[in-house]
């Protein structure tokens, strides 16, 4: 069956929730789904007096035309689909358990706060505060794949607890605050104040200033580590930055507490 | 307007009327008498097959004050509306105007929160005011207040003790008496963290058992309707029905009502040191003279704890699920703790827990001196009370569950042996009558004329209990209908219920010397007048008259 | 003829202490604090009306009266698009009202100082925390940490009544011990020591993680920006303490790189301190009734601010329905200003339709569209407002004769 498509009627003018798309799927059918009523500005509108929606598959959601104005697309989202062309406002994918998430545009602020797990590809940049603890909790994301193919802002990836993280572009200041655990690879430059009372995880990064504080490792194959990059890469479906290039594993922080390790690629 | 409900079956315990078909006519908010009818009758309901109670009333219920609003502020994931049914997750620190709906809903019509701090009574009370549907009231806490604590010290005579209780009735516009954790809350100020009922606080070198004297001695000399209301020493400790069972000999022989006792009934035998003790507890509860508790059953599932009792929260906040929590000291009044919780049918604990609860319920011989309640939300939401009504009532449905908790619970409890369940009549005693009786609401609780006609109508055609009471057809507030085929009708707004018992004004000179130079504000910005009640705050003050007037 | 003096008690409703012991002297409705302190005095003063105060209400800087102006208001309302009320301080009855009238027009709230409360909340969110309040720091604090210097410059008495009294219950007021974190002027620190022991730990606000980290895990090794010898000092004053309370107001840290790092770093030193001892936060919100507005909308609505009716229940957003964002993008087409407690500046967007409920000498960027005055809770109408320890709330009194209408007045005419 062909994807739903979800396009606006209008142009927005003011900020619009979009989290009513992760309950498609409790409605019976499509135009009980297009009867809904949504906020718009100080309205109550019928779903389909400010957006078309297609008749198609309720698992496979493309939103065309999207815009810096639509807030929680794909919240809570499980086990959907959902493409998106264009930008988009706070909180993309915000809390969402599992699925996938492909935007071609950039993301604003909060992208993938508190995401338990799923996939979010992003085509574009992303604004600050990227997987960010939700207001109700201490942790950040708790699982999940989040590809970012430009570049991230700042105080991003605060106290994540599992997941794997790829930048391609560059990575803001404040980054991975007292990270937990997980992976992160970041292909370009890095702002100041990086990893500060990071405990464990691991991070894969191209800057050798990171690995002032830590101890060399001996040589060693690090089989593990080329399966694991192989497969993210099989999973995103794109040769990742690492692909096929040397590392040198470091551990050890000097601050006791920290335990994470570093892998500078050459 | 008059309205006549027509053949229903009626339950109504204090007139000694069970499960018989009579009409009931109403009349300006009251019930009326047959005979004095004059006029056409406006509105008829045709109770056939319809079970008629009283209002239901909870005595026991966290729905207004300081932490409930630091519990709504902490679990904000649990207000998104949009998944809002009739299922207990969405009412964790509900909102008021959620509070009144869920309550109305269910058949609830007045209800009373526990832990109203003098200081913060007037945050309680706008809090409670914006609570629709419902009649409300409070139990101002007492028993770790600095003031209350230095007369204790300095030996004062019994009459000024009194003089302070009633004062602070006034205050606060309260309608009994709680202690909680008797000097506990104090004590955990100077760092002590635990007090038993003998034990000298290090501070004021008092015990648990003075202040539980004094203040039960006060309440009786005042003619307080509602007992002393005790939430004793030591709380969720193993082995704590022995503080429990000093805390009843503390009284003297004057009235107590032990709140949650299930929360205070624990042995501590057994591999793990934790067992029932409900045994023990229901022995003392029906023998004992001038005593009733309620039980505060604990329900499987998420909820959040909230208590004045800082010292035992402080203890209980290694448990907090989520991960956060909140204690506080406050204006040496007393204190609170806030802790999130997940009640797990697979742990040993929390399911022993359920069972010592239900134990107390169906070894109690008299439903006058047992009342049904959750302790919302520190053992389950209130929603839950359906629920539990089932489970008293149908003992098959009761031991389903019990079989799927774990094995080794069967060596500490007997509630697999109990054969009880209960009746409708009990049912109605426990929730309506018996709770109005213990709280002198002479105009609650009865369908006698003359009475408040709060009325709840249940379709006993609805063969699920659960359901039946989850969602009666009709409530009726003061004589209007307010829920009608099980849907919210009409809006309306309820009374503060409130006693004030004289005393000797000579108490406020002390008190004022006392706010002068240690609180911070003023005594006459620290009393709650009726006035400011009814067009700051948002209630109307109801008095109801205190059993004498007894001379000093 | 002259004028008719009169005396009255007054209950203080401009910070968050909400002092009720002031005796005022009234005449012709302009009032003068009698005694105290000379601080509060000019912050009172300054709410008397004065020639340039704007007593009628205007549309379009023309004169109309009250009901005219109400009239234009509903008419706007029903018209625009999304509307924003901006809540500067109003009491509970303010409150109650704006919600009800917010119901029924579908409209954003959010409080002018919303972000500073949110930097709080988060230790009660997402942490655990433990907090006092100013009659137990009164009368059971042995030890207090100050945290930045503004908070005693913003609320003028806390030092006199809350934190260095003249009689405690339980210690000895004159023993206490003041930690100052920050950099504080002499004369302060003068004060201080007259009354107490005080210390001053001169560092960058931006270093308190790291300093209670040091303390916490007793290290002997030694920062930059602390010498050995006065963290000994300390540690052994903070060992000894058997309650201790740390205060700080979130505006302080406004010029941190993470104020957020900083709270938690305090509110976790304090958690961790209970563990043998007993200690606890003290954090001071500002004087716009921000703990009012957050008490009241929680109970109400469940979430403290920022949040905009919809679908039937208040939902809550911080970054969507962040006032400062809507207005400077223009993703609101109408501001609603609520400033009953200051006559600071209100600064509008021009390209906005303005409707300001304000303090009759606001001072304002722009005229805007619609302007009302209404009275102050405390000085022309009772109210109920929060202290900053948000478990006690003051009843404020009427003091003066003004005829100004309340919030709640207003919003219930357009209701």
């Amino acid at each position: 069956m062909k994807p739903i498509q979800i396009k606006p009627k209008i142009r927005f003018k003011y900020r619009v929730d979009m989290s009513f798309l992760s309950d498609i799927c409790k409605y019976d059918s499509l135009t009980t789904f297009r009867a809904k009523k949504v906020m718009y500005g100080n309205q109550e509108y019928r779903l389909d007096n400010i957006f078309d929606i297609s008749n198609g598959d309720k698992k496979n959601l493309v939103v065309k035309s999207a815009n810096s104005l639509m807030d929680n697309l794909g919240y809570r989202l499980k086990e959907i689909s959902l493409k998106v062309f264009g930008d988009v406002g706070d909180y993309l994918g915000a809390q969402m358990s599992s699925g996938l998430i492909e935007i071609y545009g950039n993301a604003n602020d909060h992208c993938a706060s508190g995401l338990k797990g799923g996939i979010i590809r992003v085509n574009g940049n992303c604004g600050d505060y990227l997987g960010s603890k939700p207001n109700s909790s201490n942790e950040g994301i708790s699982d999940g794949l989040i590809y970012i193919s430009g570049n991230v802002g700042n105080k991003s990836l605060q106290r994540i607890r599992r997941g794997n993280i790829i930048i391609e572009g560059n990575l803001g200041n404040d980054a991975c605050s007292e990270m937990i655990s997980g992976s992160v690879l970041i292909k370009g430059k890095i702002g100041h104040n990086f990893a500060n009372g990071i405990k464990r995880g691991t991070i894969f990064t191209t800057q050798k200033k990171l690995a002032k504080n830590y101890s060399k490792s001996n040589a060693a194959e690090f089989n593990f580590i080329k399966f694991f990059i192989n497969r993210i890469s099989n999973v995103i479906n794109r040769n990742l930055f690492i692909n096929n290039r040397k590392f040198i594993r470091y551990y050890g922080n000097k601050d006791k507490e920290n335990i994470s390790e570093l892998f500078l690629v050459d | 307007m008059i309205i006549r409900l027509k053949s229903g079956i009626v339950y109504d315990p204090t007139n000694n009327i069970f499960n018989r078909t009579k009409d009931i006519f109403i009349k300006d908010g009251k019930i009326i008498n047959k005979n004095n009818i004059h006029g056409k009758i406006n509105q008829t309901i045709d109770c056939t097959n319809k079970i008629i109670m009283p209002g239901a009333i909870d005595l026991h219920t966290h729905i207004g004050g300081g932490k409930v609003n630091i519990a709504r502020l902490m679990l904000e994931e649990f207000h998104d509306e949009t998944d809002a049914k009739y299922d207990s997750s969405s009412i964790i620190a509900p909102t008021t105007i959620k509070t009144g709906l869920k309550y109305i809903e269910m058949g609830y019509t007045t209800c009373f929160e526990p832990a109203l701090l003098p200081i913060n009574a007037r945050q309680a009370h706008a809090e409670m005011a914006d609570i629709p549907f419902i009649d409300k009231g409070g139990y101002a806490l007492l028993g770790n207040d600095d003031f209350f604590l230095n007369l204790l010290r300095k030996k004062a005579s019994q009459s000024v003790i009194n003089d302070y209780v009633a004062f602070i009735l006034k205050a606060s516009q309260s309608m009994g008496i709680k202690v909680v954790n008797p000097g506990g809350i104090n004590a955990f100020k100077f760092n002590q963290r635990a007090l038993d009922v003998d034990e000298k606080s290090k501070y004021y070198n008092i015990t648990p058992r003075d202040v539980v004297t004094k203040l039960a001695r006060a309440i009786y000399d005042l003619g307080v309707p509602h007992p002393l209301h005790v939430h004793c020493s030591n709380l969720g400790i193993p082995g704590n029905f022995l503080s429990t069972i000093e805390t009843i000999k503390a009284a003297e022989g004057m009235p107590i009502h032990l709140t949650h006792i299930q929360f205070q009934s624990y042995g501590n035998n057994g591999d793990r040191g934790f067992s029932s003790a409900a045994v023990e507890i229901s022995n003392h509860l029906n023998k004992v003279k001038n005593l009733t508790c309620d039980v505060g059953q604990i329900m499987f599932g998420q909820t959040v704890t909230m208590s004045g009792d800082s010292m035992s929260q402080h203890k209980n906040h290694k448990h907090a699920h989520p991960n956060k929590w909140m204690c506080m000291d406050i204006e040496c009044d007393a204190g609170c703790g806030v802790v999130p919780f997940k009640y797990k049918d697979q742990s040993f604990v929390n399911s022993l827990q359920w069972a010592i609860g239900l134990e107390i319920f169906l070894l109690a011989e008299d439903p006058w001196k047992v009342y049904l309640t959750t302790d919302h939300p520190n053992g389950a939401p209130f929603t839950s009370y359906p629920h539990l009504i089932k489970l008293l009532m149908d003992r098959s449905f009761r031991n389903d569950i019990l079989r799927e908790l774990p094995k080794d619970i069967l060596n500490h409890t007997i509630l697999h042996t109990i054969k009880r369940e209960y009746t409708m009549s009990e049912i109605a005693i426990m929730t309506r009558s018996a709770p109005a009786k213990i709280l002198g609401l002479s105009q609650k609780g009865n369908l006698s004329i003359g009475s408040n006609a709060d009325i709840t109508i249940y379709d006993k055609n609805i063969k699920d209990i659960e359901e039946m009471f989850a969602h009666p057809i009709y409530v009726l507030k003061d004589g209007e209908i307010v829920v009608e085929n099980g849907k919210i009708k009409k809006y309306r707004w309820g009374k503060t219920h409130t006693v004030k018992p004289e005393y000797d004004k000579s108490i406020e000179k002390s008190l004022t010397k006392f706010f002068d130079k240690y609180h911070t504000m003023k005594l006459d910005n620290y009393v709650l007048s009726d006035e400011e009640m009814e067009n700051m705050i948002g209630s109307k003050v109801y008095v109801n008259e205190c059993k004498y007037k007894r001379k000093q | 003829m002259a004028a008719q003096k009169s005396y009255k008690s007054m209950v203080c409703p401009f910070c968050s202490l909400h002092c009720d012991d002031l005796i005022i002297e009234t005449s012709d409705n302009n009032i003068r604090l009698t005694q105290g302190n000379p601080e509060c005095g000019k912050k009172i003063s300054r709410h008397n009306i004065n020639s340039q105060s704007r007593t009628s209400a205007t549309i379009n800087k023309k004169k109309t009266g009250l009901t005219e102006a109400l009239k234009k208001v509903k008419k706007i309302i029903e018209k625009k698009s999304e509307v924003l009320i901006l809540n500067h301080g109003t009491d509970l009855s303010g409150l109650r009202s704006l919600l009800t009238f917010a119901s029924k027009y579908h409209c954003i709230i959010d409080h002018i100082t919303s972000k500073f409360l949110f930097q709080n909340i988060g230790i009660v969110q997402r942490t655990g925390y433990i907090a006092t309040s100013l009659m137990e720091t009164k009368n059971r604090a042995d030890t207090i940490i100050i945290f930045g210097n503004n908070i005693l410059k913003k609320n003028p008495r806390l030092l006199d009544r809350i934190l260095i009294p003249d009689a405690s219950l339980c210690v000895n007021p004159k023993k206490k011990n003041i930690i100052l974190v920050g950099s504080f002027d002499k004369n302060t620190i003068n004060s201080i020591s007259r009354k107490s022991n005080a210390i001053n730990v001169r560092i960058k606000l931006d270093n308190i993680p790291d300093f209670l980290k040091i303390i916490n895990n007793n290290k002997s090794e030694t920062l930059r920006f602390i010498t050995k010898q006065s963290l000994v000092k300390i540690n052994s004053i903070i060992k000894k303490s058997k309650y201790l309370v740390s205060t700080w107001t979130a505006s302080d840290f406004s010029n941190t790189k993470n104020p957020e790092d900083i709270i938690s770093s305090i509110s976790k030193f304090i958690v961790d301190l209970n563990i043998t001892s007993r200690a606890a936060c003290m954090p001071i919100s500002g004087p716009l009734a921000d703990s009012t507005s957050a008490q009241a909308l929680t109970w109400l609505t469940g979430f403290p601010s920022r949040i905009k009716y919809s679908n039937n229940s208040f939902k809550h957003n911080r970054t969507a329905y962040n006032s400062e964002k809507l207005i400077e993008n223009k993703q609101v087409d109408t501001v609603i200003h609520v400033s009953n407690l200051s006559e600071n500046e209100l600064i509008m967007n021009k390209n906005i339709y303005n409707i300001v409920l304000g303090h009759p000498n606001s001072k304002l960027n722009i005229e805007p569209d619609i302007f009302i005055p209404i009275g102050i809770p405390g000085l022309d109408h009772e109210g109920i407002m929060f202290r900053t320890d948000n478990v006690v709330s003051v009843a404020l009194k009427s003091v003066r004769k003004l005829k100004l209408p309340s919030t709640q007045t207003i919003f219930n005419k357009l209701i």
